[in-house]
């Protein structure tokens, strides 16, 4: 059963088909966290994550007239930042290399419980490659099914849930190793 | 090292893009609607994969440039062809002078032949 929030999206995604830029913005502020956080978490880089949020926001207000419910602009929206930020990641894959360290975060919504152990989850996360490295972020910054990311990333979702079983693994032996050189150089 | 999914949850909490996002992104909007219906013209007829923006402009000197390559490829095309005619009829006509020249020659031998021969002698028979 649709929610408040549900119909006001609906009426805002309405008025801004019919060319309401005030009704756009609404729908922009109400995604911006999800699309901005996508490429953010994909790219670690800002600057880059900010103009592919805003290259999407553009596409969605070219295609306003193609999307039919809140739902649908909600997938279209993931499916969209997705390819974005596959696309910026080929192209901006040195820089990226680069700005791994040291830029500071944007800001999140509540203070993260231990902020180092999320800081090196996010770098270790680096070190996958892209198609694993989003199947991760749909998993657990969007909190996606296996059926919904193999949508999104046109992949058999036996093959997403394999991904996930994976990457994890791979994750806890890289975070392990790299805990592990950084006592090393501690001690 | 372990770490639980909800601390993998945590670490890719959203993030907040800033408070004048939206501003800017309806900016780009302004601006986008704005810009020349050829634009527009160019974001319909450019595929999603192809990294570069069809312009009008560049599109028409794509098409000076196939038209210029055409017709000079059409030009040398019959220049060529005139070519090889001009060839084949100088080939036709050296054939043939050497086929009168051949001729003159046998004839010219074989008379020169008809001269040196010695005559046949003949027997005056008494009648």
């Amino acid at each position: 059963m649709p929610t408040d929030r549900e119909h006001q999206i609906e009426a805002a995604l309405r008025q801004a088909a019919r060319g309401d830029s005030d009704a756009f913005a609404d729908l922009v502020r109400e995604h911006q966290g999800m699309v901005f956080s996508i490429a953010w978490h994909f790219l670690q880089d800002r600057s880059v994550a900010e103009d592919v949020a805003q290259e999407v926001f553009l596409e969605l207000y070219r295609r306003l007239a193609d999307i039919q419910s809140p739902a649908h602009l909600t997938f279209w929206l993931r499916r969209v930042a997705t390819h974005r930020s596959f696309d910026h990641g080929r192209r901006f894959k040195s820089r990226r290399e680069q700005t791994l360290e040291g830029l500071p975060e944007p800001a999140s919504e509540k203070a993260e419980s231990d902020p180092l152990l999320h800081r090196q989850l996010r770098q270790t996360l680096m070190s996958l490659p892209e198609k694993q490295r989003m199947v991760v972020l749909l998993r657990y910054q969007e909190g996606l099914g296996p059926a919904e990311i193999a949508e999104i990333l046109e992949m058999p979702v036996n093959t997403v849930k394999s991904t996930l079983h994976r990457c994890l693994e791979e994750l806890r032996g890289k975070l392990t190793r790299r805990l592990g050189e950084v006592r090393y150089a501690f001690f | 090292m372990h770490f639980s999914e909800d601390d993998l949850a945590a670490a890719l909490r959203r993030k907040d893009p800033g408070p004048d996002f939206a501003q800017r992104v309806i900016k780009a909007v302004g601006e986008d609607r704005q810009q020349s219906p050829r634009a527009a013209l160019g974001r319909k007829f450019t595929p999603g994969w192809w990294p570069f923006r069809f312009s009008p402009v560049l599109g028409g000197a794509l098409a000076a440039v196939l038209v210029f390559a055409c017709w000079f490829g059409v030009a040398w095309y019959r220049a060529r062809q005139v070519e090889i005619a001009r060839g084949e009829k100088a080939r036709q006509e050296a054939i043939l002078a050497l086929r009168i020249t051949s001729a003159k020659l046998h004839h010219v031998f074989r008379h020169v032949n008809q001269q040196e021969a010695p005559q046949p002698k003949i027997r005056r028979q008494s009648l």
